[in-house]
């Protein structure tokens, strides 16, 4: 038995610098540490980097931040490197061979004024079998005599251990009982968390092949994109993306009756209609619509290629598109003013949003010859009922 | 791309963010917290910390990560000011802040370099022409 197999327990029941509220997990005593076997662990792309910085509260007059933690993803292969010879980040690309995969899908939360750090997990062999599931718990409890700086990692650190620790001690695994093979049978939706989306937005149909547009920082770094609208809900992939102008393309191969039309030179006071999909984690899956004008040709100090609207947005918004009355396509929202932050400085803005204007959202597509319809030879017909534009508007969600 | 870097355009697509982070040597969680009682009882505040200092970039596009940089240097500093004084040097020292400055030009030469940088520009002109200048925002930090 290593040194390390033996100090685990202890570790278990009080680490540094918080103690754990967890019972006791005991390891069998033939097992030794670290075990031979490959192992592939998962984690969603946006809690990789995630790293508690510490700043001090007030004794360090600098712009600088102490650095004490490690990121989550380091945290992870550090903590691992104890119990396994062999472990390294899964890729979607896959082509790594390996003996067990872990997915990983940590969540950090307040309760009765304790922070708890959950670690969701899932074993699967190298034929894509799971073998284990299961959450593991870390809390810190208030008046923690020690909670130290950098107190997140080590929390997360916990978990991570008690997480390792319940896998060796179930599976007991070694190289011969899990060989490394190239995880063929490993599906993505395997990895994923399908209950919570990373991120939520907005999206509209271009055209009758189903390809839709939406925002780029919407769909960054899914690991699944889903779609939904009354009809239901459709897988969809990028087609064409632009981080510049915050807007991609996705294709979902299924046809679509409705489409909106683009409008290339808006009107200053025009009156125009938001739909959005916003706080998807309070509200249901039905679109909101806003009314407004078209307040300035200008956005933020800085923007280019914005105007400013009236009609109010939320979170989720991002992607919908900003009609005229006749339901073409006038821009796209990508953003609004920070009340919260503005507030402190004494100003509480009122409907001040933006949206990427329809010009550079034509020549975006034009570049990456997606098809969509010109909408300026409707401007003259009569106003069209919202009711029309819903069906081309749905909720997108992406997973990691 | 950045002849018109400021901080003063908090819409740009493009932002550059510069900041300094300190791994501490030798400083566990017992003996951190008694150099911040320190600050509070006796008024003195450690103001270079001996360790890894490491200056960060990162050109961001949206929200996009386009270019990550960081350059390391070990520094053992370790002076004591009142805590009523500004530090000046944000944490680095004398010596500290000569080697950040030369950070500068390591990052201009790796964003000149970068396949990725040049493909965001040439993006830039395509949409946008010389129409509007690039303006990249150095928002405040921290």
């Amino acid at each position: 038995m290593s040194k390390w197999t033996a100090a685990l327990t202890s570790l278990l029941v009080c680490a540094m610098p918080a103690c754990l509220h967890a019972e006791d997990i005991v390891l069998p005593k033939d097992l030794t540490l670290p075990t031979d076997v490959s192992v592939a662990i998962y984690l969603p792309k946006n809690i990789r980097d995630f790293r508690n910085p510490f700043r001090s509260p007030g004794g360090f007059q600098t712009t600088s931040a102490v650095q004490l933690g490690l990121s989550f993803e380091e945290l992870t292969l550090s903590t691992a490197q104890h119990f396994f010879k062999s472990s390294f980040m899964y890729e979607l690309s896959g082509g790594v061979p390996f003996g067990l995969l872990v997915t990983i899908h940590p969540s950090l939360k307040k309760e009765d004024q304790q922070i708890v750090m959950t670690v969701h997990y899932q074993v699967y062999d190298a034929g894509g079998a799971s073998l284990m599931q299961r959450d593991a718990v870390a809390r810190l409890a208030p008046g923690s005599p020690v909670r130290g700086p950098d107190y997140l990692g080590s929390l997360s650190e916990q978990a991570l251990t008690r997480a390792l620790t319940e896998i060796v001690a179930e599976l007991r695994p070694k190289a011969a009982k899990y060989p490394s093979q190239v995880g063929v049978s490993v599906k993505i939706d395997q990895l994923i968390d399908h209950e919570k989306p990373v991120v939520s937005g907005t999206g509209f149909f271009l055209n009758k092949a189903g390809d839709l547009l939406t925002a780029a920082h919407v769909v960054n770094d899914c690991a699944s994109i889903e779609v939904r609208s009354a009809q239901g809900s459709i897988p969809a992939t990028p087609k064409a993306s632009s981080a510049l102008l915050d807007l991609a393309v996705l294709e979902t191969h299924a046809p679509s009756e409705h489409a909106l039309s683009l409008r290339e030179h808006a009107d200053l006071g025009e009156s125009v209609v938001n739909v959005g999909f916003p706080l998807q984690t309070l509200m249901t899956d039905a679109p909101t619509v806003t009314r407004g004008t078209l307040s300035s040709r200008a956005g933020l100090s800085g923007s280019v290629g914005q105007f400013q609207f009236t009609a109010p947005i939320q979170p989720g918004a991002s992607g919908g598109p900003v009609v005229d009355l006749q339901g073409n396509v006038l821009g796209v929202a990508v953003g609004t003013l920070n009340a919260s932050e503005l507030l402190k400085t004494g100003v509480l803005p009122q409907n001040v949003n933006f949206a990427l204007e329809s010009r550079y959202v034509t020549k975006f597509l034009q570049q990456h010859a997606v098809a969509f319809t010109d909408g300026t030879e409707s401007r003259s017909s009569g106003e069209r009922p919202v009711d029309d534009i819903l069906p081309a508007v749905v909720s997108v969600k992406c997973y990691q | 791309m950045l002849v018109n870097l400021s901080k003063e355009a908090p819409g740009s697509p493009i932002q550059l963010f510069i900041y300094h982070t300190v791994r501490p040597a030798h400083v566990d969680a017992k003996n951190f917290f008694s150099g911040l009682a320190a600050v509070g009882t006796l008024g003195l505040s450690p103001v270079v910390m001996s360790g890894e200092h490491s200056m960060h970039y990162e050109l961001l596009v949206n929200g996009q990560k386009v270019l990550r940089r960081e350059y390391t240097a070990n520094l053992s500093r370790k002076e004591y000011l009142n805590n009523k004084a500004a530090d000046t040097t944000h944490g680095l020292g004398p010596d500290g802040e000569v080697w950040a400055k030369t950070t500068v030009d390591l990052f201009l030469k790796d964003l000149a370099n970068d396949p990725a940088v040049r493909a965001l520009t040439g993006e830039y002109q395509l949409y946008f022409g010389t129409a509007a200048a690039s303006t990249a925002a150095v928002p405040s930090q921290h």
